[in-house]
């Protein structure tokens, strides 16, 4: 079987968290920053899939799928909040949230 | 399995305290539900300080055994910092429920919260493994970001969970990335497989090394607001509802230098951590300094008293940080071997109980919505309120480093400490924090200039008098004169608390060990041969 070297796997884990990271620092749209993270959190559990893969561990498959958990409800979190925002300004977007910018 | 339940009982009690607000608050009138989880709240968050203290004294002898097949335990540092943050978690309980009431936000749902974040911080102190701390990190972390815009209808509450949310889970991402990348290397995710993956340096492991640390240590850096991760802190103390407020300076604060503590000792210490040529030491004095200073001279210029103590809040993470180089300092490094003293956690006890003085008292000044927290409303404070005012007097007074205080001995034993590590090394960091010291006197004391020799204006300005505020703010001012005049008890506290960290790593290192030899077998009774070894032989290697 030729299988993919861990190296290719952590490259693109890596990628992919730059490019969640870079969401972060430039998007402005909340629920877009929020996606964002989510690709942060996802590139982490490609990173241990492949550790765990290539080493035949187990424990990084069991670890990504308590962090699947965690960003599942740090989705519902942060959702509710960009609703309490939503409610009070009528935005999603950080640029309009002034009163905390000082 | 019912011997490792047992010992995370506190951990239990504030979880079924929590389940049990959730489910119980709609039954309760809204009445009732104002007069009870205040309470309730408070008696099991004591119930669990009890629990701890039963532990510590009672516990069975194979307590550093890792509960949960090396997951949690319940080893003399856990249980120090379960019990320091239950007891912020009381306090809490105590001075929110007039708080929310005048703020228009009362909800049952707070108390839950609450409990969820002190048992996630339980977790969090008492983890063993890297995935227990996260966990417990992020159920902290997401009833915190939650209670933060618990005001709903206010634009800063909402605004700052929002902030403190974005930056708080980018934080995770990096630790989680930081974590993925110590199991890596260690191919598990407890601290005594990493430790033990760590003793021997392996090629090509620097980098991912490296890496690792980077990224955990940010992310700890991040939930200790340290410069330059600190742009959250001041927005989010400012916005976020008062006793959450001190909720987060003392409970948050402590537990994630609990867990900063024990992650630095017992997962990144070892010969390939050497190897690295990373001074830890240094870089964490380095970040020390750059810490406390802009702390201090950012709450120089602030008006509101509750932002201001938010740059303090800054300046404290940064004198705490120099106080773990004592703590971590460590053979293997190249360091003499230092007697583990409780620096930080014994800072941690004086910080904490200054804080929550300090926004209990600020949690009483104002009605109907209004938060009377400049500098400008505190003249005359002392005629109106005088409670108030003396508390907020003891906590800022505490906070100085004022001598009948707590925060007094907490300076002092991190300079003594922090002084004699390798003869003297951090001198310029000691100096430089004494400076600093002098500096904070200037703003710390503005407060009860204003509050005792301002005039009183004719403005009409009402406080709230419940007593079971009053007792919020007056219960932990007194501990910290008390404690500050017998400090010896909490010292032995707290360093037994930081010996454990290290006798608990290294007895599970032996047991850990015997265990590969004899091919396996399960773990407990080899624990408990390791074990005959009293704690004091550890610094034997």
């Amino acid at each position: 079987m030729t299988s993919i070297p861990l190296g290719h796997i952590l490259l693109l884990a890596a990628l992919l968290f730059g490019i969640g990271l870079a969401g972060v620092l430039t998007r402005r749209n909340i629920l877009v920053m929020l996606m964002s993270v989510e690709v942060m959190m996802n590139a982490v559990n490609l990173t241990l899939v492949g550790f765990s893969r290539y080493n035949g561990w187990t424990e990084g498959h069991v670890l990504a799928f308590f962090i699947i958990a965690v960003a599942a409800a740090e989705a519902a979190v942060g959702l509710a909040m960009v609703l309490a925002v939503f409610r009070l300004k009528q935005t999603t977007y950080v640029d309009e949230l002034r009163l905390l910018k000082r | 399995m019912l011997h490792d339940l047992a010992l995370i009982t506190p951990q239990l009690i504030l979880l079924i305290a929590a389940l049990f607000t959730l489910v119980a608050d709609p039954f309760l009138p809204i009445d009732a539900s104002r007069k009870f989880w205040g309470l309730f709240g408070a008696g099991m968050s004591a119930l669990a300080v009890v629990a701890c203290a039963v532990l510590w004294k009672y516990g069975p002898f194979e307590m550093h055994t890792p509960a949960f097949s090396y997951h949690l335990s319940a080893s003399g540092h856990a249980l120090f910092f379960t019990a320091l943050v239950s007891m912020c978690a009381m306090i809490t309980h105590m001075s929110s429920p007039e708080y929310l009431v005048e703020q228009k936000s009362h909800y049952g749902e707070y108390y839950a919260l609450l409990h969820f974040a002190t048992f996630g911080m339980a977790v969090m102190v008492s983890a063993e493994s890297l995935l227990t701390l996260f966990i417990g990190l992020e159920i902290m972390s997401m009833s915190i970001y939650v209670l933060v815009a618990f005001k709903r209808t206010s634009q800063a509450s909402v605004e700052a969970g929002l902030k403190y949310f974005v930056m708080g889970s980018v934080a995770s991402a990096f630790l989680l990335y930081g974590i993925a990348f110590l199991f890596g290397l260690s191919g598990g995710t407890s601290f005594i497989e990493i430790q033990r993956a760590l003793l021997a340096p392996k090629p090509g492991q620097d980098l991912w090394l490296g890496l690792a640390v980077v990224l955990t240590g940010g992310a700890f850096l991040f939930k200790v607001a340290a410069v330059p991760l600190h742009m959250w802190t001041p927005d989010v103390y400012e916005g976020a509802p008062t006793p959450i407020t001190g909720f987060m300076s003392s409970a948050v604060k402590a537990s994630a230098f609990g867990s900063f503590l024990k992650f630095l000792y017992a997962g990144l210490s070892g010969p390939a951590m050497a190897s690295l040529h990373l001074p830890l030491g240094q870089v964490l004095g380095l970040f020390a300094v750059l810490t406390m200073t802009v702390g201090n001279i950012l709450a120089l210029t602030q008006r509101s008293i509750k932002r201001m103590l938010a740059y303090s809040a800054v300046a404290h993470a940064g004198y705490l940080l120099l106080g773990t180089i004592a703590t971590i300092d460590d053979p293997t490094l190249g360091a003499p071997f230092l007697a583990p003293t409780g620096a930080v956690p014994f800072y941690l006890v004086g910080y904490a109980l200054a804080s929550l003085a300090g926004f209990a008292a600020l949690s009483s000044l104002g009605k109907n919505g209004e938060e009377l927290t400049t500098e400008g409303h505190l003249a005359g404070l002392s005629k109106r309120h005088p409670i108030a005012a003396l508390a907020l007097t003891v906590s800022v007074l505490s906070l100085a480093g004022v001598p009948p205080t707590l925060g007094f001995f907490g300076k002092l034993q991190i300079l003594r400490d922090v002084l004699a590590v390798e003869n003297g090394k951090y001198l310029p960091h000691v100096i430089i924090l004494v400076l600093n010291s002098v500096v904070s006197a200037y703003y710390y004391l503005k407060i009860p200039v204003a509050m005792y020799m301002r005039p009183d204006s004719k403005a009409n300005r009402q406080y709230v008098r419940e007593p079971s505020l009053t007792w919020a703010m007056a219960l932990p001012a007194l501990a910290l004169l008390a404690l500050g005049i017998m400090p010896g008890r909490a010292m032995s506290w707290a360093s037994r608390s930081e010996q454990a960290i290290r006798a608990g790593t290294e007895s599970a290192n032996v047991a850990h060990s015997y265990a590969v030899v004899k091919g396996g077998g399960s773990a407990k009774p080899v624990a408990a041969v390791a074990l005959e070894k009293p704690v004091a032989a550890a610094p034997v290697r």
